[in-house]
């Protein structure tokens, strides 16, 4: 490393989370473990090709071999590896779980791009902004190929599967600028799948914030704050009238009526009880999964007649929105499922379409486009005066 | 002095003695045999329908040095290109193109097929006293499906390219790559196939037709490690196989298998994959492992230190290296607990090449050593294979994966155990066995300059990668941040040198058959059975059904049959006294 200096790269790689220094003592710990392997391996080469050259004359020794020495070496080694495994291992446990409290970034990467989705509902491409000393979970996912979501100053890395959601977390504790890389070949623009992960301070992000439009959790009410992803999410819940059969209109004389599936209202964080017994948790894999393909693991009591959605109609972004909004509904938060009728989505709204509350119109466009990226600077007037408590 | 020129001689009586007061002998002839498996019949059938394990040796020889220089050069592609940050000389595609060329053409063509389909034809049958192997005639198929393979591969390659890289994941592969998939996978499908068929001839060969005397436990250690290679090769190639047809079911029909989209799942064919490549990587150095054996223990005039734990030890690594294929996917999701089987079993694999590498080492103590081109190409596999070693460690456990995963310190790791290991071991195979198969004795002077050259090309190359690992760099990037542009031109620097340093036994090494020396049957002294043929062998190896009684590696008795100082064929690569 001492030679990386004076050729373009910093002697040591910068370090953004507690975590990377930890990380660093372990890597550190095995490289001199290593190296003191390896020297030595070298020294006693080198003294043997010395001690024992061919000398005119001479004859070599007949040595079959020594249990007692291969004893030794087998076992030396076998200690060493087995604290490296002890350590590493204690090291992936702590990036493999996430602070309870953490509030969730959803990442979706797409040829070639990360699509990042803060829980206010903040958007961006390509650009991942942090405040400097808040832990975050992460969720990532793809649309397309495997990608792999790496910073190396946060010394974290983590597939981007199609079809799965993987989880890690951050918690950065030095503001600056660092690079996000791509780390699995995913086609031709892999090596332009980068970004940048800017570490705020609390003022800065402040600031940063000023213009993005933010949830304001416990606000009372019943629907989501206007641009979030809990908002998108119910838009979608409308628009793809999952309304229809997951509503809370239990009386038998209603046309459609009838409970065909369950309330989703508080679904979020309880076990789903299955055919035979078993439980499930109710996180976002689950959701996700039940979504794209219903039949895989159904509600006890409920019959399997929910059509599927493939990504033609859901996006994996989309997805992420519904996610956040099944996550928003707590006990009562469902709107009435007649909602839609006055307010079909992208219409401008107003009265008691999406609830009791006015929401202030128009609103902005319903559902996202991949190339909607600068949506949140587009329209900073219809910023909600909404209460930003500690950014999230 | 007297020249004791024995005459081809083996011992009448079978001795069962297990401490021999005396080495094997060591025989020497005038010249050349007059009829020998070279020259006992001519034109282009007697080479295309021969059955002689020999012959097939070199069929093999003449293309994979081919396609070593095609991956040498989509290498050389590759590594000019990323001299500068945004690309030298290729387009995007070009660049996707170049690296999986060289991936799958080195790996696929070149490393899997190398040592096993040459040294090991040619002399696991002499090494152990038999006259062919097991079946002749699957030996010439084998390598006629393998052929066939490769074209199906170039085929790919040159019309048109593959960009999948040669871990061909999905969906990318079966879905969104417009290169030929298909046909690629059709030739790792049938190259497996060929792959397989040597791996059955050996493992037949070893087990009945060891010459009488030639026990378990006087096996030469490269017979061994063939023989827990072909294990591998038989157990693990049907799954890669396996794969490739659901790729190619996907890709085809739509099938959904491993895209999520149609309902796959995309880890199932890492699952898969892995469960091949991973032994597919001791496929290619546990061969060269054995070279290693053969070189170390004849230059340093010595008994291997501890036959049976380097012995066992193949083995092990072997088994063991079935259960490991999971710590390619530490960060694919698959949870912690799998994690931790996966990497403590990595670790326990590690321990008996760590172990090999001690004994190699321990080996020289008490010897009398001398340092031509194969010792000295040894001695580079062990101080490289080290470090590949040693770098693999951070791989292959969970938590220093996260960081280091799909980096430039995985490349540099891969290609210290690959080339540093198994490519040095393979020149230091050829080098030491070149006389036997060939009769000439090459350049002593350039092929100790070559293996210096590339040692020193081969260290400038690789150990900026591991720096640029550390820092972030990813693997497979043609543009990358200008901060690691001086990294990469060290790298580039290396590369060059260590493409001289290829180059040069590929110019002294054929200029040594019309102009070299003869070689002498035993111009190492070396105590193999192998050694006890002229050189080139005759058509049958042995005119006398040898026996056996000693241990492989008994250079430090004193042998009836040594030559004395002052022979005929002095060489200066030789090893006796001087």
């Amino acid at each position: 490393m001492l030679l990386a200096e004076g050729l373009g790269l910093p002697l040591w790689p910068e370090r953004a989370t507690e975590f990377a220094v930890r990380y660093d003592w372990l890597f550190i710990y095995i490289l001199v473990v290593t190296t003191i392997a390896g020297l030595l391996v070298y020294a006693g080469l080198t003294y043997l090709c010395f001690r024992y050259a061919k000398k005119p004359g001479g004859t070599s020794q007949r040595v079959l071999g020594s249990h007692k020495l291969e004893l030794i070496w087998t076992a030396i080694p076998a200690a060493f590896f087995l604290s490296f495994f002890v350590g590493s291992t204690i090291i992936f446990d702590e990036v493999s779980h996430p602070p309870a409290d953490a509030p969730e970034i959803f990442v979706v990467g797409k040829q070639w791009m990360w699509k990042i989705q803060h829980p206010n509902g903040v958007r961006e491409i390509n650009e991942l902004h942090l405040q400097d000393g808040v832990a975050v979970k992460v969720t990532i996912t793809s649309e397309d190929v495997i990608h792999n979501f790496g910073i190396p100053a946060f010394r974290n890395k983590i597939d981007a599967m199609p079809g799965r959601y993987v989880t890690t977390w951050y918690k950065p504790n030095k503001v600056g600028t660092y690079h996000i890389f791509c780390d699995q070949y995913c086609g031709q623009g892999h090596s332009q799948m980068v970004g940048k992960v800017h570490v705020l301070s609390k003022d800065d992000y402040a600031a940063w914030l000023e213009g993005h439009k933010t949830d304001a959790p416990g606000t009372p009410g019943d629907r989501p704050t206007d641009g979030t992803a809990a908002w998108h999410g119910q838009q979608l819940f409308f628009k793809l009238q999952c309304i229809n059969c997951h509503n809370n209109v239990y009386d038998a004389d209603s046309v459609n009526s009838s409970n065909r599936a369950p309330n989703l209202e508080g679904l979020f964080g309880s076990q789903v009880p299955l055919e035979g017994g078993k439980t499930v948790p109710a996180d976002g894999a689950y959701i996700r999964e039940s979504i794209r393909n219903p039949e895989a693991k159904v509600h006890a009591g409920w019959k399997a007649i929910m059509p599927a959605y493939p990504r033609a109609q859901v996006s994996e972004e989309e997805l992420g929105q519904l996610v956040a909004y099944i996550q928003y509904l707590k006990k009562g938060k469902l709107p009435k499922r007649t909602s839609q009728d006055a307010a079909p989505v992208g219409a401008p709204t107003a009265g008691e379409s999406l609830g009791d509350k006015v929401p202030p119109a128009p609103i902005p466009a319903p559902a996202p486009k991949p190339d909607d990226k600068k949506l949140d600077d587009k329209k900073p007037e219809e910023k909600k005066p909404a209460p930003t408590k500690g950014g999230n | 002095m007297a020249t004791t020129h024995t005459p081809v001689t083996t011992p009448t009586t079978l001795e069962l003695d297990y401490t021999p007061q005396t080495a094997p002998p060591v025989v020497d002839v005038d010249g050349p045999p007059k009829v020998h498996y070279l020259n006992h019949s001519f034109g282009w059938l007697s080479w295309l329908l021969t059955v002689d394990h020999k012959r097939i040796g070199i069929l093999y020889l003449i293309p994979l040095t081919i396609f070593f220089m095609c991956g040498g050069i989509a290498a050389g592609l590759v590594r000019l290109n990323l001299i500068q940050p945004y690309g030298a000389i290729l387009e995007l595609d070009q660049y996707n193109k170049a690296f999986t060329a060289h991936g799958t053409i080195m790996l696929f063509l070149f490393l899997i097929p190398v040592i096993p389909g040459v040294l090991g034809n040619f002399f696991v049958p002499m090494m152990i006293g038999a006259k062919d192997m097991a079946f002749p005639k699957l030996n010439l198929a084998s390598w006629y499906v393998w052929m066939g393979g490769a074209m199906f591969f170039i085929a790919a390659l040159l019309f048109g390219g593959l960009d999948t890289g040669w871990t061909f994941y999905p969906p990318y592969s079966s879905k969104y790559s417009h290169t030929n998939v298909i046909w690629a996978g059709l030739g790792v499908f049938i190259t497996g196939f060929s792959s397989i068929l040597t791996g059955l001839n050996i493992i037949a060969t070893v087990h009945k037709m060891r010459a009488p005397g030639m026990t378990w436990g006087r096996l030469p250690l490269f017979v061994w490690a063939m023989y827990a290679t072909s294990v591998i090769q038989i157990l693990a190639t049907p799954v890669l196989a396996m794969a490739v047809c659901l790729l190619a079911t996907e890709r085809i029909f739509g099938v959904g298998i491993f895209d999520p989209s149609l309902g796959g799942d995309p880890l199932l064919f890492q699952h898969l994959f892995w469960y091949y490549s991973h032994p597919a990587v001791y496929i290619m150095i546990l061969p060269g492992m054995g070279v290693i054996n053969e070189v170390i223990t004849c230059f340093s005039r010595k008994n291997i230190f501890g036959y049976k734990a380097v012995a066992w030890s193949s083995v092990g690594i072997a088994v063991v290296g079935f259960l490991v294929w999971g710590h390619h996917m530490f960060l694919s999701g698959q949870g912690i607990y799998l994690g931790m089987v996966f990497s403590v079993l990595t670790m326990l694999v590690a321990i008996p090449s760590a172990v090999k590498v001690f004994n190699w080492t321990a080996t020289f103590y008490g010897g009398q050593i001398t340092f031509e081109a194969p010792m000295l190409f040894t001695i580079g596999f062990i101080v490289l294979f080290t470090i590949g070693g040693l770098t693999g460690l951070f791989l292959g456990i969970l938590g220093t994966d996260i960081h280091l995963h799909d980096t430039y310190f995985v490349i540099a790791h891969f290609h210290f155990t690959m080339v540093g290991g198994m490519m040095f071991a393979w020149q230091a195979g050829l080098h030491f066995y070149w006389p036997k198969m060939t009769g000439k004795m090459y350049s002593d002077f350039w092929s100790r300059l070559a293996a210096v050259i590339m040692l020193v090309g081969f260290s400038l190359t690789f150990l900026p990668q591991f720096v640029a690992g550390y820092h972030g760099l990813p693997r497979r990037y043609p543009y990358y941040p200008v901060e690691f542009q001086m990294m990469n031109i060290l790298s580039t620097a290396g590369a060059t040198i260590q493409g001289f340093g290829y180059l040069m036994p590929a110019v002294y090494l054929p200029l040594s058959l019309f102009f070299g020396r003869n070689a002498g049957a035993n111009p190492w002294r070396a105590t193999g059975l192998e050694w006890q043929t002229p050189s080139p062998p005759t058509m049958h190896n042995f005119e006398e059904l040898p026996i056996v009684t000693h241990g492989p590696y008994e250079y430090a008795l004193p042998s009836k049959f040594t030559l004395e100082d002052g022979h005929a064929h002095e060489t200066k690569g030789g090893n006796g006294g001087h």
